[in-house]
């Protein structure tokens, strides 16, 4: 009974937090979006990603087959190329088209994230390794760059976001690092069970 | 599979082909295959008031354009010195009766006939090779920008934000190339090549 209580809560909770997340896509609060880089990139786009995961995060993690598995993380590492592109950022803005799509394209590398994680732990190193990397050195490129790469947004921002990015895969890296503690430091004891 | 197929699609799709990755390198190849002929109201330094068309009709030469505010002291400086590296070499080349330069401000708030005069002695513009004008309306600049991409953002210390390029425009007011503000070589060798054609 507690548990089914908290699990609603958890649900009221994440599509609120997934309504928060959109928001910024909507007309009174499109100038949020319009008026800086930071908003968009760093906090849309992780908050829509963020959503979808808690949507299913009280799900019990399925034990994910390798093949559905390795196709969730071809998704959420495509996904999030595509949205670390300045045309898509750009397009976004001026469209509501490609908005929509960014919706719910992330929503949905949210909501496979469980899935993905759920199977062989050498794929989450693998595609987790990866995606950060690229996130970090897309930050690197736009915290460098001299000249603006999307055409709607100040070059200021552009460098903040960079930064930002650049941060935001060392954090994620180093959760990353502590959530796999045991698989990383002490393989013997895991090992097993994967066989 | 289908995953791959998918991003494959919508990542060719929003790239052209994986050509361009910014809305600017978007802007400059659909420009070069659509080629509009342009339909500006201008002010210029005389205060007199003429569609671009006109002006190019009346110079019958090959106009190169850039599009500036008088009052800018970042980006416009570097265009602007390249203009003048390129009335040099225009000059140089005798190319006067060929080519003609143009700056176009889109501040049309604050540029009148008085300040292009004095942006038209700072940058010792020689009025044979190298003209200033001023759209004339807002009406100009939201069709600058919706014809030719133009993006100009007001920022917080009341200067302009703006991208940049160097247009090839006919006699007749037609566009003939576009160039990254960089590239004000290939804009001067487009020109020199058209003008062989009038």
């Amino acid at each position: 009974m507690n548990q089914l209580k908290r699990n609603t809560i958890q649900l009221y909770a994440s599509v609120l937090f997934l309504i928060a997340a959109i928001a910024p896509s909507l007309p009174p609060f499109k100038y949020l979006l319009a008026s800086s880089m930071v908003i968009h990139m760093l906090i849309q786009i992780p908050a829509l990603v963020l959503a979808g995961y808690w949507l299913t995060a009280q799900n019990k993690p399925l034990n994910s087959a390798l093949s559905l598995s390795l196709s969730c993380w071809l998704w959420i590492l495509l996904a999030s190329t595509f949205w670390m592109l300045p045309i898509s950022l750009d397009k976004a803005l001026i469209s509501s088209n490609w908005d929509i799509f960014k919706i719910i394209t992330l929503v949905l590398s949210g909501m496979l994230l469980k899935l993905a994680f759920a199977g062989p732990k050498v794929l989450s190193l693998f595609f987790a390794g990866s995606s950060l990397m690229m996130l970090f050195s897309v930050g690197h490129f736009y915290q460098d760059s001299e000249s603006r790469l999307c055409n709607s947004y100040l070059l200021a921002t552009q460098q903040t976001t960079g930064l930002g990015l650049m941060l935001l895969a060392a954090a994620l890296l180093l959760f990353a690092l502590y959530k796999l503690r045991h698989d990383i430091f002490e393989p013997s004891q895991n090992s097993q069970i994967n066989d | 599979m289908g995953v791959l197929l998918f991003w494959g699609f919508f990542f060719s799709l929003i790239t052209s082909d994986l050509s361009n990755f910014t809305l600017e390198s978007e802007r400059k190849s659909q420009l070069f295959s659509s080629k509009p002929s342009i339909t500006l109201q201008l002010i210029d330094a005389n205060g007199q008031n003429l569609l671009l068309a006109d002006l190019a009709k009346q110079q019958n030469k090959i106009l190169v354009t850039e599009f500036i505010y008088t009052r800018c002291k970042t980006l416009c400086l570097t265009l602007g010195d390249y203009f003048q590296q390129a009335q040099t070499h225009i000059k140089a080349q005798s190319l006067q009766q060929k080519i003609h330069l143009l700056s176009i401000s889109f501040d049309v708030a604050a540029d009148n006939p008085t300040r292009l005069n004095r942006y038209q002695s700072r940058m010792k513009m020689d009025d044979q090779v190298w003209s200033i004008a001023t759209m004339a309306s807002d009406a100009d600049l939201a069709m600058s920008k919706r014809q030719l991409g133009l993006v100009v953002l007001a920022d917080s210390a009341n200067e302009f934000v703006h991208n940049s390029a160097f247009l090839v425009i006919s006699p007749q007011g037609k566009l003939l190339g576009i160039y990254d503000d960089d590239d004000i070589q290939g804009a001067l060798s487009l020109a020199a090549s058209e003008s062989l054609k009038l």
